[in-house]
């Protein structure tokens, strides 16, 4: 479902800027409310913890309802099986109408994560929709995992090696570290 | 590994509690009336208020549409990605299909968005019920003179004209019972086998028609197969499409000219994306509820059509503008694009070819039109509710220099990396080096902005426009 997207910096919000300037800030007043942002991502939280989806989860960190913690399981038959990863999504305030800006918290040789723990996935870019979710973000990680872009890779060692997948999984296993809780 | 999870398990439920009940919040867990998922906006998640449907037939709320949309180019449709370039007004039929279903959840969301309307200054159209009974009934001519809009009580908050309409509720309510004595005429016609279709419809009514203490709701709580007609067949909707300007038509009763410019019988507004695909969510609602009627109607039309007609119709479903339009003023040649300013009557967002401003309307939203729009008047009121009159005068608008929005960008770029936006003047003269991919490369530009104001306004005018005004020629317009 999710493709990879050409990698634009270190950045998540491809969505357009106001035409408003910065030296006049014309339009100081919010259209989206903080209200609705945080309704929203309560929603989000009830319908996950429902959900029980298997292989991901998803909280919001301490008291802060902006800043979430997800986890993602590897897939089984691909060579991420058995591995867990970390990852921290923060809200903009005008989320859904920018993207959560995503980054691995685990370590993960990935071709389209680099060693920042920044994912290189467009709907998290220029191909952000304000129907996805936390659920669909995690899902869509979870299916990066198993099927990179190997045409505009993060990682160019981890591209390299993706077409032999038995190094690939040794690889990982050297180089993964279960998360900490 | 395992106590980690334990503690964590504890942990999130403690948290989960907290973050539930902080006091900012009274919603998720006290929804004691549950609606249909169906129904659920995609995009703020609850219930549907003032429902616009895409023409590729999703639903999300007026605002979450308007929020969601680009205002460099062509809008998507947050589920489907379908390409749009208006947007489409409110979809009555649908407010007040809501309105019956769910008065209590219904009202709710009336007042939160309310709420934040006072808040950030800017209103959504009022809908008011007789009107819109009067256009979906049979009288057409009186359609014709009524506006799009209700233009009464604009300025007002919806809450006051909510309590204001009350005084009206008599004319209200007769205009509300006689369109009842039509729609009864309308359903008596269409059921052939009247006998079986009345008693599913009775016992709907039944079924759906709920307490509640609000007389307002009360007058109009009862769900019927009259809430869901066709504005041309005036039979129950079958295959129901939304048309850009918010009216709901069974796709066959839709016939689509040989220059493909379709325009609604009631409100005479283009419509601009060629045929809208029909309203799934709609028709799964029609089949559920009025299960044999709808049967029966897919029985009579695939009697009457031999299918040629849907691959005739298939033709008109296109985008409207090609995608290079947007590109091409951005190099120099190709139509003026006003980025972040939309049309008050049709909607296009943003406008292509004139901006034709009002200087009169005080709102700081600002009230425009495209040049189709400007030649044709509409006596309709803004769609924000900005209070625009005929006799306001017009003024020709030029779109924002790319520079100058360059170097905006880039100024405020250079502030959010923490250095003197003056010393960073390069920016001043950078033009877009290759066509096509000029707004996504001023996309990009903007990626590090972290508090991008979440939002564009439908007229972005001040600060971009403000400067413009001394060197750009203006001319006035009477309308």
């Amino acid at each position: 479902m999710a493709t990879v997207n050409g990698y634009q910096g270190n950045t998540t919000v491809a969505a357009p800027p106001t035409g408003t300037a910065a030296k006049q800030p014309v339009n100081t007043v919010k259209t989206v409310d903080t209200q609705s942002v945080l309704k929203r991502l309560q929603s989000e939280l009830m319908a996950l913890m429902m959900s029980g989806d298997s292989g991901i989860s998803a909280f919001p960190e301490e008291d802060n309802i902006f800043c979430w913690k997800g986890t993602i399981h590897g897939s089984k038959d691909t060579v991420f099986e058995g591995t867990e990863y970390k990852l921290s999504l923060s809200f903009p305030n005008d989320y859904p109408f920018k993207p959560p800006k995503v980054k691995f918290e685990t370590g993960c040789f990935h071709p389209n994560v680099d060693v920042y723990g920044n994912i290189c996935l467009d709907i998290l870019q220029d191909k952000w929709s304000s129907a996805y979710d936390v659920r669909t973000i995690l899902l869509s990680i979870q299916s990066l995992l198993g099927e990179p872009n190997i045409s505009s890779p993060l990682n160019s060692q981890a591209a390299q090696l993706w077409c032999n997948q038995e190094e690939y999984r040794k690889m990982v296993e050297k180089l993964y570290k279960p998360p900490s809780a | 590994m395992e106590e980690n999870n334990n503690n964590n398990s504890k942990n999130i439920d403690n948290n989960f509690k907290a973050l539930m009940k902080s006091p900012l919040q009274h919603n998720a867990l006290e929804d004691d009336e549950d609606f249909s998922p169906e129904f659920q906006c995609c995009v703020c998640l609850e219930l549907l208020y003032k429902p616009v449907v895409l023409a590729c037939g999703h639903i999300s709320c007026f605002w979450c549409v308007f929020n969601a949309m680009n205002i460099w180019h062509e809008s998507n449709c947050p589920v489907c990605r379908h390409p749009y370039n208006h947007f489409p007004s409110i979809c009555q039929l649908l407010h007040f299909l809501l309105m019956k279903l769910y008065p209590a959840i219904y009202k709710k969301r009336e007042r939160q968005v309310t709420e934040e309307e006072k808040k950030s200054g800017q209103f959504s159209p009022e809908v008011e019920y007789h009107i819109f009974r009067s256009q979906t009934s049979k009288d057409v001519d009186s359609v014709c003179n009524s506006l799009h809009f209700p233009s009464q009580e604009q300025t007002k908050l919806y809450s006051e004209s909510y309590s204001s309409r009350e005084g009206k509720s008599s004319s209200c309510m007769q205009s509300f019972e006689t369109a009842v004595e039509c729609g009864d005429d309308t359903t008596l016609k269409s059921a052939t086998s009247s006998e079986s279709s009345e008693a599913t419809a009775n016992s709907t009514i039944q079924e759906c028609s709920l307490t509640v203490n609000d007389l307002e709701y009360k007058a109009h709580n009862q769900f019927s197969v009259d809430d869901l007609p066709c504005a041309a067949c005036k039979r129950m909707l079958f295959q129901p499409v939304v048309l850009n300007c918010g009216h709901v038509y069974c796709e066959s009763c839709i016939v689509v000219p040989r220059d493909g410019n379709f325009r609604c019988p009631i409100c005479q507004s283009l419509h601009p994306h060629g045929l809208p695909s029909v309203c799934l969510i709609l028709e799964h609602f029609l089949e559920e509820q009025f299960s044999d009627l709808y049967a029966e109607r897919r029985k009579a039309l695939r009697i009457q059509t031999n299918g040629s007609t849907q691959a005739q119709r298939h033709a008109h479903r296109s985008a409207s503008f090609p995608k290079n339009v947007y590109s091409s003023w951005w190099v120099g040649n190709g139509p003026k694009v006003h980025v972040g300013v939309g049309c008050d009557f049709c909607g296009m967002s943003p406008i292509i070819g004139e901006r034709y401003k009002c200087k009169d309307c005080t709102e700081r939203i600002g009230f425009d039109l495209c040049e189709a729009c400007y030649n044709n008047p509409v006596k309709t009121p803004g769609r924000f509710n900005q209070q625009h009159k005929p006799e306001h005068k017009f003024e020709i608008m030029q779109p924002a220099d790319i520079n100058d929005l360059l170097y905006r960008m880039n100024a405020e770029l250079s502030d959010d990396e923490g250095s003197d936006a003056t010393e960073n003047n390069d920016g001043v003269s950078r033009t877009p080096e290759s066509s096509g991919d000029v707004p996504e490369d001023l996309e990009d530009n903007t990626n590090d902005r972290e508090n991008a104001s979440p939002n564009y306004f439908f007229s972005v005018d001040a600060s971009i426009d403000a400067e413009d005004d001394s060197d750009e020629p203006s001319s006035d317009f009477a309308q």
